[in-house]
């Protein structure tokens, strides 16, 4: 007698992790749906935004398991609190304040090396048809730029990853912070000059100094 | 220097361009976590509020009551204020006393007379002679020195009926 075949439980994960992906439902609808008992719901969101904390905890803490412990505590949290969890459309700047804080509870005190990262930078590397010498000079840019990242204080550093990694706009970055917009802004310019700075001090990058400051040099 | 003025075009997207390169790890970075993962730690009692220490927690009671003190202590000074008796030196203690004895001033007859021409002269806007400083003082505050007026000796022969004024 044949037994019937079943898909591996990976295959299965990815494919309810699409069905929820792709749910038409704005965060306020999954909110109130999950807080009247919808486990779908609540899966709903968890699909949504499971990845973009990773990254934005992984960027803070360096470190993959940790990242994903702040995730499930993030989710946690996020679980716990859905009886006066009110969001607007989306839940992302609560979800995202609550990663940072715990990313930041879990990072190292410190610079933190950025070589945990490697393995996912292999992973990039090896799906990208370049030469050896492309991809040495994509390395060393991305040791010094992370290098850099970590000389800002917490709060220059937190606005750069919102705005490059996580992609958020200003608006919404400013709720996470839970700091005006035009604070924000200063904060990402000043966090860039210094990131310029501490470029052009790598000759290997080939980056010059800033405008007024080789106007300066004259 | 410099970190007030703006990046120039060209700055900013060499700088960009390097985050873009930094991060492009990142981004395809994916975890593989599934919600009974959450779950299973909601039961585990994980993403509680961590409890308040216990300092903390007696803070805000101990910070209520002595609000609550001083209003009530302020509210019974205002009361007890508005009823009581009006006391001419209530601050002054017997110890305070002792060191900073109240000058006595006596008035004599002379003096009163000149006070009362004083009042008489102020009513008519006019004043007649000189006004002796301790006149205007309060006795009980500050000690009266000794004034000596210069006052023309009195015509020979004259007869003093009533005050110097």
């Amino acid at each position: 007698m044949r037994r019937p075949t079943r898909e591996p439980a990976s295959r299965r994960t990815r494919a309810a992790a699409a069905a929820f992906e792709h749910d038409a439902r704005n965060d306020r609808e999954l909110v109130h749906a999950a807080r009247v008992g919808d486990e779908g719901a609540f899966d709903a969101l968890f699909y949504r935004y499971r990845d973009g904390i990773y990254r934005l905890a992984l960027a803070i803490t360096k470190d993959p398991q940790a990242a994903d412990e702040i995730v499930v505590d993030t989710f946690a949290r996020a679980y716990r609190a859905l009886a006066r969890l009110e969001p607007d459309d989306t839940l992302r700047p609560w979800l995202y304040r609550v990663a940072i804080n715990e990313s930041y509870d879990r990072r190292p005190r410190g610079i933190v090396p950025a070589s945990s990262l490697d393995d996912a930078a292999e992973e990039v590397a090896a799906g990208e048809e370049r030469s050896p010498s492309a991809l040495a000079e994509r390395e060393e840019t991305r040791r010094v730029v992370l290098g850099a990242l970590e000389t800002l204080d917490e709060k220059h550093r937190t606005v750069v990853v919102l705005h490059y990694l996580s992609e958020l706009a200003l608006a919404e970055i400013a709720l996470v912070v839970g700091v005006p917009v035009g604070t924000v802004k200063s904060r990402l310019h000043y966090a860039l000059r210094r990131l310029r700075t501490h470029l052009s001090a790598h000759p290997a990058l080939d980056v010059e100094p800033i405008s007024d400051e080789r106007a300066i040099g004259k | 220097m410099g970190d007030r003025t703006a990046l120039s075009l060209g700055d900013l997207l060499e700088v960009e361009a390097a985050l873009d390169t930094a991060f492009a790890p990142l981004r395809g970075a994916r975890t593989h976590l599934s919600p009974r993962r959450v779950r299973a730690a909601v039961r585990w009692g994980r993403g509680a509020e961590p409890p308040k220490p216990y300092a903390l927690r007696w803070s805000g009671t101990i910070r209520r009551l002595s609000e609550l003190s001083v209003a009530v202590g302020m509210a019974a000074m205002i009361f007890v204020g508005a009823l009581g008796p009006a006391t001419p030196d209530a601050g002054r203690t017997d110890a305070s006393a002792s060191l900073n004895p109240v000058a006595t001033y006596a008035v004599s007859l002379a003096e009163e007379k000149e006070q009362r021409a004083l009042l008489a002269a102020r009513e008519r806007a006019v004043l007649q002679r000189y006004v002796p400083l301790q006149d205007w003082l309060d006795p009980n505050v500050v000690r009266p020195a000794p004034v000596r007026l210069n006052l023309p000796a009195p015509p020979a022969g004259a007869t003093l009926t009533h005050g110097p004024y």
